[in-house]
């Protein structure tokens, strides 16, 4: 290897950087304080993006369809395909109802005297980094708020279960936290067994870790757990996923992996519920 | 630099990144990953080294951050390293070979992304990935050197 020739690099302006750069990232990490920032960032490319598809690509997608001919086929194929989702949505939450709003006269009172306009709303998902959904462990999708911002805590799903919830909102959309994210926890249970399901930052994988000396469970793959409602948020008895994995860890730990049922990947709708808010 | 050639620079690490997220979708299940988007800025400072030095990697990382949604300041730290590095040996890549300047690079992007990792990836650290990842972008920084020249050449002034 060739020494290293003597160069005008400036080293001064180099290391000040370095500083600063060292500076934005530990106050981000520890303290978040570029997120505001990054959520202004986005809102900005989302609502830019959205204005060059609908001038420039919708018109001329439009001109071709005309010219095809195809262009209200098309259109009823798209309105469709979105009303299939929301009724797939609906579906679940009619076929879970009893689970989702166990005291659904107490929930729709107070949704009546409170600023939450439905027990429901459907949301359109505005961004998700597939990418980082895929390859690490934060896992975060953003839905383009209704008529008001969707309010801290909503419980997230789509047709298949339980995707995660929603953690911050600013006027123009709202962050969700996927199960799956390193940083989420969900309580489950299965008959007697109840553990604190962490999210592994892997797409749909979840963690339960547990002494296997102080709960002589015995557990098989494929087993089903379920939500248990113990942390509040997410309602109770609701199928989250299935073992596909049993090991045991270097401090003799027993971790079963979980396969989320629900897949963030297969729709563009979801819908945010608010089953806990009578309390 | 003028700011149309500024803009020529960081277009193009942001079309090489947009890329990367839709190969790396599919690439991250063979344990392998390419930083497209880092190996278009180390070829930029390799091939214009007046023109691109602290301020201007600090700022282009900074966006890069913007965009991807990383912790902000993790792509203006490594791309401000990268660039100091890079200017460190920009005597001595005269006497070395394009062999030898491309396994500089892919260490280069080896290192990328095990920093990147570190901070993103904790929990599924892979060596395998980063490991592969070597070789897959030794032979990605071969195309984008040829890629990237063309394109200096042709809309570069």
């Amino acid at each position: 290897m060739a020494r290293i020739a003597p160069g005008n690099t400036p080293k001064f302006a180099y290391a000040v950087l370095l500083i600063v750069a060292s500076t934005f990232l530990y106050l981000d990490l520890q303290y978040k304080t570029f997120t505001a920032t990054k959520n202004i960032f986005n809102s900005g490319l989302l609502t830019s993006n959205l204005i060059v598809k609908n001038l420039i690509f919708k018109p001329i997608s439009n001109l071709y369809n005309l010219t095809t001919s195809k262009k209200e086929l098309i259109q009823l194929n798209q309105s469709l395909a979105d009303e299939l989702e929301v009724s797939k949505i609906e579906n679940f939450l009619i076929l879970n109802k009893a689970d989702l709003f166990k005291n659904n006269d107490e929930l729709i009172n107070y949704i009546k005297s409170s600023t939450i306009k439905s027990l429901n709303e459907i949301a359109s998902i505005s961004s998700f980094n597939t990418n980082l959904y895929k390859c690490c462990d934060s896992h975060r999708l953003f839905l383009f708020n209704n008529s008001t911002p969707f309010k801290e805590g909503g419980t997230v799903i789509n047709s298949e279960g339980i995707l995660g919830q929603i953690t911050d909102s600013n006027k123009r959309v709202s962050e969700v936290i996927l199960i799956s994210d390193i940083k989420h926890s969900i309580p489950l249970k299965t008959k007697e067994f109840f553990c604190n399901a962490n999210g592994t930052g892997r797409p749909r994988i979840l963690e339960c870790k547990y002494d296997a000396s102080l709960w002589p469970e015995s557990f098989e793959i494929g087993q089903n757990f379920f939500s248990s409602g113990l942390g509040g948020i997410f309602p109770e008895g609701l199928l989250i996923g299935s073992i596909t994995s049993i090991k045991t860890d270097d401090d003799n730990e027993t971790i079963l992996e979980i396969k989320s049922i629900a897949n963030p990947l297969t729709q563009n709708h979801v819908m945010v519920i608010y089953p806990n808010d009578f309390n | 630099m003028i700011l149309t050639n500024f803009l020529k620079i960081l277009a193009t690490i942001i079309f090489a990144n947009y890329l990367d997220s839709k190969i790396n979708f599919f690439m991250v299940d063979y344990y392998l990953s390419f930083s497209l988007g880092f190996l278009v800025f180390c070829f930029w400072v390799f091939s214009l080294p007046n023109n691109i030095y602290a301020v201007s990697s600090f700022i282009i990382g900074l966006l890069i951050d913007l965009i991807l949604g990383s912790p902000f300041g993790l792509n203006a730290l490594l791309f401000t390293i990268s660039s100091f590095i890079i200017h460190s040996y920009r005597y001595s890549f005269k006497i070395f070979s394009f062999l030898q300047i491309t396994i500089f690079f892919a260490f280069l992007s080896m290192f990328y992304l095990g920093f990147i990792n570190l901070f993103v990836n904790t929990a599924n650290f892979s060596y395998l990935l980063i490991f592969l990842s070597f070789f897959l972008n030794g032979i990605t920084w071969i195309s984008i050197y040829i890629l990237m020249n063309k394109f200096k050449t042709r809309f570069y002034r």
